[in-house]
């Protein structure tokens, strides 16, 4: 059987990264049977351009306010098997469609979402992130699917079917994370999530520290939302996912002291430097070198280029680890005692610095 | 979100752990499932 795929692209102000989504939309080998960009709210051409594109364009009255807004917007407009949402500063694989498709062969899946790489590596931040994905998507995700508990299908590249998402009341609007929100209590309600190594997308991530905090802080505290809505219910409906969310939230936890440690023993305790750093950097190269030469490998990257973005990891771990805890007791501790309304408004920077897709 | 940025590294030996733990389970019954008639 075949199933029938139709894209929906949110764009809010977006005028600058929408032809090269929806030229990559349009080049698929296995084509979509519909194209939906949601014109939400833009002061800028977005509409126009999506327009020249030849695809359906959705303009609501005013700025829905949040990504799950604008995708749950374009829903009743779709009447395929599949929905596919795509934002509209990534780019797909030729046969990104053509290799998501077949996951939804198993009727328990629901949601599947491929491998994301970063477009650029200009700034030290976009070479950062470039190493976490490497990272995250050629160990931990392949890990969590093998045994079916993927923290998350990312939003920026996710296939849905569509009925279980009508069916489950659509996009959710209630965390600022909604493809982890979706990727969790579809999994809690015992359907499947899968990722798919084979399917590639290319995502625009931040390029300066102003949208990167932005980014990380949306992020972060989407996650502990999560965590608070969903973490006891996935402790006894799927353990494996609570794991793996357990695991997270122990080295948000322990991070500052493993940081802190070189600075201890050289200073507080009088060893010699560099031994200390020799033991301190080794054992982090000895535990992320492996899954990065792997993903270097499978993704046909140059070695070279990833060792030499390596160092920038360490600026996007430390603003993730600011925006974690950050995010942490906020959202955990502040939130239940009803000292903050936690993060609700849906913030996405690189709307507020266009000229940084040229 | 895309989940999954390490911060540190002790993650990535349970990761490795429980996938090991997973493939092997695989081959094991790939192995059963090959002896039966």
């Amino acid at each position: 059987m075949t199933l029938t795929v139709t894209v929906i692209v949110p764009a809010h102000n977006e005028e600058l990264g929408l032809p090269a989504t929806l030229e990559s939309v349009l080049r698929q080998t296995v084509p979509a049977d519909e194209i939906i960009v949601i014109d939400d709210g833009s002061a800028d051409r977005t509409g126009e351009v999506a327009r020249a594109y030849g695809v359906t364009v959705l303009t609501p009255p005013r700025n829905l306010g949040s990504k799950a807004k604008a995708q749950n917007y374009a829903l009743p407009h779709c009447a395929t098997d599949l929905v596919l949402a795509v934002d509209a500063d990534t780019v797909l694989a030729p046969d990104y469609v053509e290799r998501i498709v077949p996951a939804f062969a198993d009727p328990a899946v629901v949601v599947a979402a491929g491998s994301v790489q970063t477009r650029f590596t200009r700034t030290v931040w976009e070479r950062g992130r470039s190493i976490e994905y490497l990272f995250g998507f050629h160990w931990h995700r392949p890990i969590q699917n093998i045994v079916r508990s993927p923290v998350v299908c990312s939003g920026c590249c996710s296939a849905f079917r569509l009925e279980a998402l009508v069916a489950g009341g659509g996009f959710p609007e209630r965390t600022v994370v909604e493809d982890m929100d979706l990727t969790w209590s579809q999994q809690i309600a015992g359907r499947r999530a899968v990722y798919v190594g084979t399917a590639v997308a290319w995502a625009a991530d931040p390029e300066t520290l102003t949208y990167l905090r932005k980014q990380v802080w949306r992020w972060m505290a989407g996650f502990f939302q999560n965590v608070r809505l969903h973490l006891a219910r996935l402790v006894t409906r799927k353990p494996l996912l609570a794991l793996w969310i357990v695991l997270a939230v122990l080295e948000i936890l322990t991070a500052p002291l493993w940081w802190a440690t070189p600075f201890v023993v050289t200073l507080g305790l009088g060893r010699p430097v560099g031994p200390t750093l020799a033991w301190w950097f080794g054992s982090e190269l000895a535990l992320s070198l492996p899954p990065l030469l792997y993903g270097a490998r499978r993704r046909h990257l140059p070695v070279r280029q990833v060792l030499i973005n390596l160092p920038c990891v360490y600026l996007t771990k430390a603003v993730n680890l600011y925006y974690a805890w950050k995010a942490m007791v906020v959202e955990l501790v502040l939130v239940p005692l009803g000292r903050s309304p936690g993060l609700t408004v849906y913030e996405k920077g690189r709307a507020n610095s266009p000229a940084a897709m040229r | 979100m895309h989940g999954g940025l390490p911060i540190i590294g002790f993650s990535t030996l349970v990761y490795g752990a429980v996938g090991l733990i997973a493939l092997a389970g695989r081959a094991i019954n790939l192995v059963k499932r090959g002896r039966r008639p």
